[in-house]
């Protein structure tokens, strides 16, 4: 659990990382040290470079704003490392939907 | 039949070869029968910080080569009741000694021991396959810093793999080896303090294990390594303290981990006077 909370804060504010989870100030290498090691030491795991998150984070973020308003900025990816074979997690914060979305599912419908 | 440890950590310099003697001499100062195993074939180091290097006639290799018998290989060290060393050979390199043959030699070991401590040779290649192969479980040491953090949790991946294989292949499930035991070393209070280290629960919540002990940084360790004498036998020392610390836990016993953070001010010096905590 708490991996995820240190990638959470790393990928939110990229590549300058916010407050830490444990409240340390913003410009304390601690704080640096420890978001870039979460990061770092998930990639190793699952085996994607942060460089790459960043960008599959921006990618997700501008298909996903042709749809709807999303506050690209607080999008978050994460890797439920839970399972046996670990999955990708966004979450993608609405703002609030676009009329093109609502007659798409129309047309879907 | 004694336990097997192998310490180990990825990342070289971070201390692994003063963490197997002290805990090693810890133990043996409370009357455990410890036997130390030098795995780091080409680069021993185990003897001279353990002030033994002059006592050395044999070595592993010359075990394995049946140059010797494993008895006659072990230095028997003279401060400790109970405490042996089994020398790395200096001359020949790692792969003197396969996995088959460790396994043997620590299995012998474990007869005559509480505790057998592997002291693993820094990487993750040969060398480290063999030390690991024998251990029941393993000890990660790591200090307060990107590298050996990343490198330790590397460590921990192939360990974790390793407990799963041996499984697979029918050998006795090994659960101190999938969830080793943290030794964070060289961690330093006034640093922490201020922001600019790591702390202990932040190497925690990123590497997911139980702390076995944390090590304050301590000079001390320095002057009692030039001597050949691991620090736990100089009671003042903070560093000897915390792995004199360290044997208890491994023996089962309960010692709650020091608070580094709050020692060296005013306060805490009266609190100590006045005898609270």
């Amino acid at each position: 659990m708490g991996l995820i909370n240190i990638i959470r804060s790393v990928l939110r504010r990229s590549p300058v990382p916010g407050a830490s989870p444990l409240g340390a100030s913003v410009t304390s290498s601690r704080a640096v040290a420890k978001s870039r090691l979460g990061l770092t030491v998930v990639s190793d795991r699952v085996g994607i470079s942060p460089r790459l998150l960043e960008s599959l984070r921006q990618d997700i973020g501008r298909t996903v704003a042709t749809y709807a308003d999303v506050d690209t900025d607080e999008l978050e990816l994460r890797f439920d490392l839970t399972r046996r074979n670990p999955a990708l997690v966004a979450v993608i914060p609405l703002t609030c939907l676009k009329e093109q979305w609502q007659s798409s599912s129309d047309m879907g419908g | 039949m004694g336990q097997i440890y192998v310490v180990t950590s990825g990342k070289g310099g971070v201390g692994k070869t003063t963490t197997v003697a002290n805990i090693g001499s810890a133990l043996a100062m409370t009357g455990q029968r410890v036997i130390l195993v030098d795995a780091d074939i080409g680069l021993r180091n185990l003897d001279v910080v353990m002030g033994l290097e002059s006592r050395i006639v044999y070595d592993i290799v010359d075990v394995v080569e049946g140059v010797c018998r494993l008895k006659q290989a072990l230095v028997r060290d003279k401060r400790f009741e109970g405490l042996m060393l089994l020398p790395a050979a200096q001359t020949k390199d790692k792969s003197a000694v396969s996995i088959k043959a460790m396994r043997t030699i620590c299995n012998e070991l474990r007869a005559e021991a509480d505790f057998v401590l592997i002291d693993c040779p820094a990487g993750i290649e040969q060398g480290f396959k063999v030390a690991t192969a024998a251990a029941d479980g393993a000890i990660i040491v790591c200090t307060p810093d990107v590298s050996s953090i990343r490198d330790a949790d590397r460590v921990i991946g192939l360990l974790q793999a390793q407990a799963y294989e041996r499984v697979k292949h029918g050998q006795p499930e090994a659960p101190a080896l999938a969830e080793p035991m943290l030794v964070i070393n060289r961690l330093r209070p006034s640093m922490v303090k201020r922001g600019d280290m790591m702390t202990q629960d932040d190497i925690q919540e990123i590497l997911a294990l139980p702390i076995l002990g944390v090590i304050p940084e301590d000079e001390g360790i320095i002057v009692t390594t030039n001597r050949g004498e691991p620090a736990v036998m100089v009671q003042s020392s903070l560093a000897g303290t915390a792995y004199r610390d360290i044997a208890r836990r491994l023996m089962g016993e309960d010692v709650p981990l020091m608070r580094l953070q709050d020692r060296g001010g005013i306060f805490a010096r009266l609190r100590k006077i006045v005898g609270g905590r």
